[in-house]
């Protein structure tokens, strides 16, 4: 009985999991895979799993394919990861956009729908059609072509249908919705003109961008304090069950781990899992978001290095990096580097 | 015999030109093509003889665009590495990645991404010194790993 129970337990899991995968089905240009701390040249064939990044140049595009037939197609110079979170209904995948456009055509899924991600925002969907723009300035664009989409930033959801369109700066509520009857959105113009705005007022750009930064390390903070709480918890239980070993025997002792341990242990793994998530996203913001305006203002200001301007805007980076190195760098090891 | 000759040497000179390693010393020579390269410059070229991921000052590098676009803009402000003659080389040592930052990413980035092979070049340039993180070789050229600079 036990072994058919494992069995079930074991083909649920690999069900589970196996719906998380996507396979790569088409490749045009040099695409790479980040996988396990790997970056290796994607090829047709190859099997994106929950924490793979495919990272397109500015010539190449990729296609995946999920099992239910939903298709993904990520445009040049994008960076796209399949991740996991667990929210109050389970485990769920993340297709996160970081930076780039990413365009989406779910069929009709088996379970659980995916979450969509960018750094300024999450969406639910619900059978629909979309392309995910995530700009260099940490903004996000979202452009609806069937279906119902639910976009969610800093607490405040707006919700899109078939040619409706809305963008979110970072750090900030969604903007007011717009049809997109008439208008040809390109990508490239968009984020162009976003990252224009943004270098145009590098030190106010960095102060919304930080504000952002500071939504994912509320959300490791809170998570990790759960963490904790649940740790210490664990440690009690811990030494009642030994009394009741020594008390009542070992038979006592195993009812008293599974009504009481087994279920903190459930929790510590999706806190930890949780934890990991946010962290991850606050790494690939710092990465990509962060680091390109960070280099771009060492480029403009290299033969004027003792500028104020610059100064000012290297001493506020310096904050958010003293930041990031001591809450989010806990969490991370050295295959997400 | 002369043309038989001829050819065999500059199909030998052709090999060795296509010849790409990542773990090899760069000698003197080759230091001072680079920082000639690096004072054409030529973006394109620097991109290509950046290794991806790159550091540059704390950052890590993911992207061929961020590193192209950081070398463009280098050029476009006219930054320019003095002369060939006065720069000193020094190999990696434990405490290397400490001239571009003390995080655990920097750390992490010498002890997975830098061959064991690569010299910190210092050389000087506007505002201060600057450091090159150079090793291995494509054609006449060392790679480069890792940027930062002006030294306080």
């Amino acid at each position: 009985m036990k072994n058919i129970f494992l069995i079930i337990f074991t083909i649920v899991i690999v069900l589970t999991a196996s719906g998380q995968n996507a396979d790569l089905v088409y490749v045009d240009g040099w695409v790479d895979i980040r996988s396990g701390g790997e970056v290796y040249e994607a090829l047709p064939g190859d099997v994106l799993r929950a924490g793979d990044s495919v990272i397109t140049s500015s010539d190449s595009i990729a296609e995946l394919e999920q099992k239910d037939r939903s298709k993904i197609i990520v445009k040049p110079d994008s960076i796209f990861t399949i991740r996991e979170i667990e929210t109050d209904s389970g485990k769920e995948t993340v297709l996160a956009t970081t930076v780039g456009a990413v365009s989406f055509k779910f069929g009709k899924l088996f379970g659980k729908e995916p979450i969509l991600a960018t750094p300024s925002m999450v969406a639910g969907i619900r059978g629909t059609e979309l392309t995910v723009y995530a700009g260099e300035d940490g903004s996000t664009l979202i452009a609806v072509d069937s279906g119902l989409v639910t976009v969610e930033s800093m607490g405040v959801s707006v919700d899109l249908v078939k040619d409706e369109g809305v963008e979110v700066l970072p750090g900030e509520v969604p903007g007011e919705k717009f049809s997109l009857l008439g208008r040809n959105l390109d990508f490239s113009s968009w984020n162009a003109e976003k990252y224009e705005d943004l270098i145009a007022e590098p030190i106010l750009g960095l102060e919304h961008l930080g504000k952002q930064l500071g939504e994912y390390i509320k959300k490791i903070d809170s998570h990790n304090d759960l963490f904790n709480n649940l740790k210490s918890e664990k440690e009690a239980a811990k030494e009642d069950l030994q009394k009741i070993i020594d008390e009542k025997g070992k038979d006592q002792g195993r009812i008293f781990f599974n009504e009481n341990i087994h279920p903190i242990d459930l929790k510590t793994n999706r806190l930890f899992l949780n934890i990991r998530y946010y962290s991850l996203s606050s790494l690939s913001f710092r990465r990509y978001i962060l680091g390109r305006l960070y280099l771009d203002m060492k480029g403009r200001f290299i033969m004027d290095s003792k500028n104020p301007e610059y100064i000012q805007f290297l001493s506020i980076y310096q904050e958010k990096m003293s930041l990031f190195e001591d809450k989010v760098v806990p969490f991370l090891d050295v295959n997400d580097i | 015999m002369k043309k038989i000759i001829i050819t065999v040497s500059v199909l030998i000179l052709l090999a060795l030109s296509s010849c790409t390693t990542m773990k090899a010393v760069p000698n003197e020579k080759a230091i001072e093509r680079f920082i000639e390269l690096y004072n054409t410059g030529d973006a394109i070229r620097i991109t290509e003889m950046t290794s991806i991921p790159m550091l540059i000052d704390g950052e890590i590098v993911a992207r061929d665009s961020d590193a192209d676009s950081f070398w463009n803009s280098l050029a476009k402000a006219g930054f320019t590495l003095n002369g060939t003659e006065s720069y000193t080389v020094e190999p990696l040592n434990p405490k290397s990645s400490l001239y571009f930052g003390d995080s655990m990413e920097v750390s992490t980035f010498f002890t997975k991404y830098v061959p064991k092979t690569a010299v910190l070049v210092r050389v000087e340039g506007p505002g201060g010194d600057f450091i090159l993180l150079l090793s291995g070789r494509k054609g006449p050229y060392p790679f480069i790993f890792g940027f930062t600079g002006p030294l306080l």
